[in-house]
């Protein structure tokens, strides 16, 4: 199958959900986003990167210094709770257009137009 | 990163880090974290694509070509950090300052008392300057409030000899139109006259002026229209424009008063419409205008002419133009001396002497202020030196220099502002019972308020003074900068810059008290020596009433003989009335005529320095005896026969022409009068010769000539009718007499004879009062300050007091120790303020009476005083530092 775009819009709530299961640091999110999607996701590393500072300033995530387990220095972001809130919301969101784009395509059409 | 940061910084949050500045610059450190994340990115998306089995190059060509626009986004990313820093730190600014001025609320409210005794000494300096400045705009800077005021000039005549100023004629008024220095000219005069409305003549203030005016005055026209040039016209119906008080009082503001007539001075005037109230225009009262009525062609003007100056025009360049313009139309040829008249133009403002005693005011008032911010400035200092812990404390929690320096101006801006409004509340209520206290010479007062520019500059100096006390505060002292300040033992470190601030601030304004102090006195003894004057007559129980024969009734000398004589024989009947006299002007009144005087057999009466005036009145003979005073030589004149052209002359004239007083007989004249009728018309026989007296002024007995002309000889339409009574004065009964003899004209108003005479010094007065209040205020404050600075320095030496004392030392010596400090230094200040008093009095030349400026009494009387003063503000630390107790003074700390 081929890999899909970003949807304009999605990342951002891609990512604070990728990082409701913990801080990471962005290669991390990068590829956890890929398993989740089965390399289905597309996604480039400078977009991920502007979300990540745009989320930083809306107050969202919460970047720190750490060491991976290289020992390297990496930046660590981390949910915060107006991110998990931001979360709650968005996903609520995008749950209902999905389901509504959903039956609106998936609907028959009446007898006598389209086939 | 964080090894960049000072340890002490380490566990501060990184937006207060930046702000206290001692942050590494933001945006360089967010590209180089950026740099270093993606660069890791990279560097794992390589190992990713090693670990699926590609080459290392490969790998690497991958893992770029999977970053997508990474340069772009970098900068992005880059730009909008830089973006986020300036605002955050915009917030972080302001929310920082709401900080500061929080806790300088905070603060300044714990030292309640403290506080209250700041904000009070700036509203005290403050009030009184708004409160002065804005008199002095009013009088002086701008009275006339017409529209490009500060090119206004006023036009008039003056005789080169006689520095009198008298009118321009209507002839040079017309030629001086075409002035290109001038961009408007009005004819402006006033007159009190009777208006008549509805049957009850009052004297109303009449403006008389030309048609463009309303236009050049910045007045509005409410209703109808204003004079028109066709108006001036000889043969034009007489309008008369209403001001708006008169609309509404006597009209009731009806609009159909436009066609209504009205008479004044028994003259029939059509009303053609309504004017503005609040204009003024150059008059000897400052009463409001009541109403207008145009020049007429003929008209001479009643005082000068009022014009604006072109844009770029000097004084000096109007003045030769005018000049020029007035030699062509008079055609006459001024250049013979005695008739030289010069175009005058000058700015418009209260007489010389007034100005002048004003503007001394106005340096009293600085004066002031300045004493006011030094005690306050020794209030920061004080408490200064006592937060010295505070302010080392923060400085240790990482607080930078600046940021200190900010805390320390906010608290002074906000004392500043507060004195500031607190300052603006007193100088309007200060106005108010100045206004009501005024005198009668100063009644323009009557309208002054707070001006706008005055409000402006008042502000404006308040927030500047509060940064600028601040800054002091912050930069004397160490304020954290050392940390010796933490130990216990802070209050040994004597603060050497500190102290030295303090007595150079004490010894200001202890020489600034004693300049106003000397001024003070010096004008205290003026107004005494003024109401010392021996006006040369008796006037008590004398009281005067002038009134002016209205034209159209009384137009012949037979009339006015007439009138006068029954009026003074019905005054005489009058109970109370013991005596009674009319002649044209009561004393100080008096006419002037200029020019030189000729006697036969004698010198010429003239001077080159001074302007030859001489007083003049017309009198009867009663006029002496009501007044108690006796002829030296020579008699009275006789009321019935109008002798030829006899006069009586003052004793100074006669000493000055003929150097002798038995002068009867002998005649003189007028000299220069270049028309050719024959000498004996113009020759005057001396009848008698009276004591000096006070004619023109109370300060001017002796010093004018005078010269009394007989009513009989040459009775006027302008009469005083002067009477002596015993008790009190029957005002009643006069009004009915004036009304009786005549009903359509308004009965005058009755002054004594004292009170007249002591018009002038009312003005001078009223300013003594002020700057003796100023003064005190000054001298106060003063004290206040030497009190704080000796407590200060007793408590500081507390211990070394107590030394002295347990190795022996007498209480005398305590004693002698501490007032020695505060002598010292006011006696210091007391030297720099009796120099500067010396080099300043100059300025009060023009305003002093019977005082030189250099009176050794008044200097003397000033500086004890400030001594006396500063003794006693050294009582109180005295007796504390007596009592020290040795033991406990070094012991503590």
């Amino acid at each position: 199958m081929d890999r899909l775009a970003v949807l304009k819009g999605t990342l951002d709530v891609l990512v604070l959900k990728t990082l409701a299961w913990g801080p990471m640091h962005g290669f991390e999110i990068t590829t956890w986003l890929e398993e989740s999607s089965n390399s289905g996701l597309d996604i480039e590393d400078a977009a991920l990167y502007q979300a990540l500072r745009r989320m930083e300033e809306r107050g969202y995530v919460e970047a720190q210094m750490g060491l991976t387990e290289n020992n390297r220095r990496a930046r660590y972001y981390k949910l915060t709770q107006r991110g998990q809130d931001h979360l709650k919301a968005e996903t609520a969101r995008w749950m209902r257009y999905a389901d509504m784009l959903t039956a609106i395509l998936s609907r028959r059409a009446p007898a006598g137009k389209l086939a | 990163m964080t090894e960049k940061q000072p340890p002490i910084a380490k566990g501060i949050r990184p937006g207060i880090r930046r702000l206290l500045g001692l942050d590494v610059a933001y945006k360089d450190r967010i590209a180089a974290e950026l740099e270093d994340e993606l660069q890791m990115h990279l560097e794992l998306r390589a190992e990713q694509m090693r670990n699926m089995g590609m080459s290392e190059e490969r790998a690497m060509q991958q893992a770029r070509a999977r970053y997508g626009p990474i340069d772009q986004a970098t900068m992005e990313i880059r730009q909008h950090a830089a973006r986020t820093e300036q605002i955050t730190r915009r917030r972080l600014t302001v929310d920082s300052l709401i900080q500061d001025t929080r806790f300088a609320f905070r603060t300044l409210a714990r030292s309640k008392s403290w506080t209250i005794i700041a904000v009070l000494t700036l509203a005290l300096g403050i009030g009184a300057n708004t409160a002065v400045f804005s008199i002095v705009n009013d009088l002086l800077l701008d009275p006339f409030k017409y529209p490009n005021s500060n090119r206004l000039v006023l036009i008039s005549r003056s005789n080169e000899r006689s520095h009198l100023q008298t009118a321009p004629t209507m002839d040079q008024v017309r030629a001086f139109r075409t002035a290109r220095s001038l961009e408007g000219l009005e004819g402006v005069g006033s007159r009190k006259l009777t208006l008549d409305t509805n049957g009850d003549p009052v004297p109303a203030h009449v403006g008389i002026v030309s048609a463009t005016f309303a236009r050049f005055s910045g007045a509005r026209v409410l209703l109808g229209r204003f004079v028109l040039p066709t108006d001036e016209r000889a043969d034009a119906t007489p309008v008369v424009i209403l001001s708006n008080h008169i609309w509404q009082a006597r009209f009731g503001g009806a609009r159909d008063v436009i066609g209504k007539t009205l008479k004044i001075e028994g003259k029939q005037f059509t009303v053609a419409g309504v004017l503005n109230d609040g204009v003024r225009i150059p008059s000897y009262n400052h009463d409001p205008v009541d109403v207008w009525i145009p020049i007429s062609a003929n008209d001479q003007l009643g005082g000068p002419a009022i014009a604006r100056l072109t844009k770029g025009a000097t004084l000096d360049a109007a003045r030769a133009e005018l000049n020029a313009l007035a030699r062509n139309a008079e055609g006459v040829d001024i250049t013979a001396k005695d008739l030289a008249f010069d175009i005058v133009v000058i700015e418009p403002g209260s007489q010389q002497q007034t100005r002048t005693s004003i503007f001394m005011i106005a340096g009293a008032v600085c004066l002031l202020l300045l004493i006011a911010c030094a005690n306050v400035a020794h209030l920061l200092l004080a408490r200064g030196a006592a937060r010295e812990r505070e302010l080392s404390i923060r400085a240790a929690l990482g607080a930078g220099r600046g940021r200190i320096v900010r805390q320390l101006v906010t608290e002074s801006l906000i004392l500043s502002l507060a004195g500031c409004a607190a300052g603006i509340v007193m100088g309007q209520l200060s106005l108010r019972a100045i206004v009501v206290l005024r005198p009668e010479n100063l009644s323009e007062l009557a309208n002054v308020q707070i001006d706008a520019r005055v409000l402006t500059a008042t502000v404006a100096l308040s927030v500047m003074s509060g940064i600028a006390f601040g800054l002091v505060a912050a930069f004397s002292g160490k304020n954290g900068r050392s940390f010796e300040a933490l130990r216990a033992s802070a209050g040994t470190t004597v603060d050497r810059s500190r102290n030295r601030l303090r007595s150079m601030l004490v010894i200001t304004e202890n020489a600034l008290s004693v300049v106003l102090l000397i001024g003070a006195v010096l004008w205290i003894r003026t107004v005494t020596n003024l109401y010392q004057i021996e006006p040369g007559f008796d006037a008590t129980n004398v009281y005067a009433m002038s009134y002016d024969l209205p034209t159209g009734r009384y137009d012949s000398k037979e009339s006015w003989q007439s009138y006068a004589d029954r009026l003074v024989t019905e005054a005489r009947r009058i109970r109370g009335v013991d005596e009674a006299t009319i002649a044209a002007n009561a004393p100080s009144r008096t006419g002037i005529m200029i020019g030189n005087w000729v006697g036969e057999g004698g010198k010429i009466l003239k001077s080159d320095a001074a302007p030859t005036l001489t007083a003049t009145n017309v009198v009867s003979s009663d006029y002496f005896k009501i007044l108690r005073m006796r002829l030296i030589s020579g008699h009275v004149f006789d009321d019935n026969i109008a002798k030829n052209r006899e006069v009586i002359v003052s004793r100074s004239m006669a000493r000055q022409i003929w150097s002798d007083t038995n002068v009867v007989g002998r005649r003189l004249r007028m000299a220069g009068q270049t028309n050719a009728h024959a000498d004996s018309i113009l020759w005057n026989v001396v009848a008698g010769v009276a004591p000096d007296a006070a004619l023109l002024s109370l300060t001017d007995k002796g010093a004018t000539p005078g010269i009394y002309y007989p009513m009989s000889n040459s009775p006027d339409r302008h009469q005083t009718l002067m009477v002596r009574v015993r008790g009190t004065v029957p005002t009643a009964a006069f009004r009915r007499l004036f009304l009786s003899i005549d009903p359509s004209m308004s009965p005058p108003e009755i002054s004594s004879v004292t009170d007249l005479l002591l018009r002038s010094v009312t003005t001078q007065r009223f300013l003594m009062a002020l700057l003796t209040i100023f003064a005190t205020l000054a001298v106060a404050l003063s004290a206040i300050g030497l009190y704080g600075v000796i407590t200060y320095m007793v408590s500081q030496s507390s211990r070394e007091i107590g030394v002295r004392v347990a190795l022996g030392a007498e209480r005398l010596d305590v004693i002698r120790l501490v007032l020695q400090k505060g002598v010292v230094l006011s006696a210091i200040g007391l030297a720099i303020g009796l120099i500067a008093s010396l080099w300043g009095a100059r300025l009060l030349d023009h305003t002093l009476y019977g005082v030189s400026r250099t009176d050794p009494l008044s200097y003397l009387i000033g500086a004890s005083l400030l001594l006396l003063i500063a003794i006693a503000a050294c009582v109180a630390p005295t007796v504390r530092a007596v009592r020290i107790d040795p033991m406990l003074a070094m012991r503590s700390e």
